[in-house]
């Protein structure tokens, strides 16, 4: 019975220092979307600015011509 | 016939013995356990712990872009001081060790008496930058001291 136990193991060759090893894993994290890619605007707003100008002064432009006509 | 008797009589002498099982000798054993596992966002400054036998949230649902960092606790479970070389490591969802913490064999290992516990190594500064389940691996190799 002793001996069943020792199969394998040369005398004097069992070392105190036989490595052991543990492992584990956690799924710790779940990423669900990345993020919407910026509006292009925010690439351009110099021709935001310039579009809104331009349609503010059409804008104006058409109440002076109507003011006028009616004048 | 009865000369074998007498024979078989004179050169076998009556016997009698007995076995006590006296003496169980073991080899001292190392057991490592892991503790609980720690995960920082650290864009927000959030923590969680997952705690060893207990249910947890986990996995945590972090925004992308996001920096996170972590480390985990193991302890020493059993009954003689252990050397212990710990690694730790973030994987992404596609497989890929993002960050890891490492104190191979051939380095002044870790000595543990039983029952102390060890934090592994804080690694943090990774960027989320992929969708899916990412991964807290945990590695102990000991040694009986």
């Amino acid at each position: 019975m002793v001996k069943e136990l020792f199969i394998g193991m040369a005398p004097g060759s069992v070392s105190q220092n036989a490595g052991y090893v543990a492992e584990k894993g956690w799924n710790a994290i779940y990423v669900g979307e990345e993020p919407p890619p910026p509006p292009p605007s925010g690439k351009f707003p110099w021709l935001w600015v310039g579009i809104g100008s331009a349609v503010a002064v059409a804008i104006r432009t058409h109440q002076i011509m109507k003011r006028e006509k009616h004048s | 016939m009865s000369q074998i008797r007498i024979q078989s009589a004179i050169t076998s002498p009556l016997q009698i013995d007995k076995s006590w099982n006296a003496i169980n000798v073991s080899q001292a054993v190392g057991d490592m356990a892991f503790g609980s596992c720690q995960l920082i966002d650290e864009t927000t400054d959030e923590r969680w712990v997952a705690r060893q036998g207990e249910s947890s949230d986990w996995p945590i649902n972090i925004p992308y872009g996001h920096l996170v960092g972590a480390s985990f606790l193991c302890e020493n479970s059993g009954d003689v001081p252990l050397d212990v070389f710990v690694y730790i490591a973030l994987i992404d969802p596609d497989g890929i060790t993002r960050a890891f913490d490492w104190n191979p064999r051939g380095t002044i290992p870790n000595r543990l008496n039983p029952g102390v516990g060890y934090y592994s190594n804080y690694i943090g500064g990774v960027q989320l930058d992929k969708n899916g389940l990412w991964v807290i691996y945990g590695r102990l190799e000991y040694d009986v001291a």
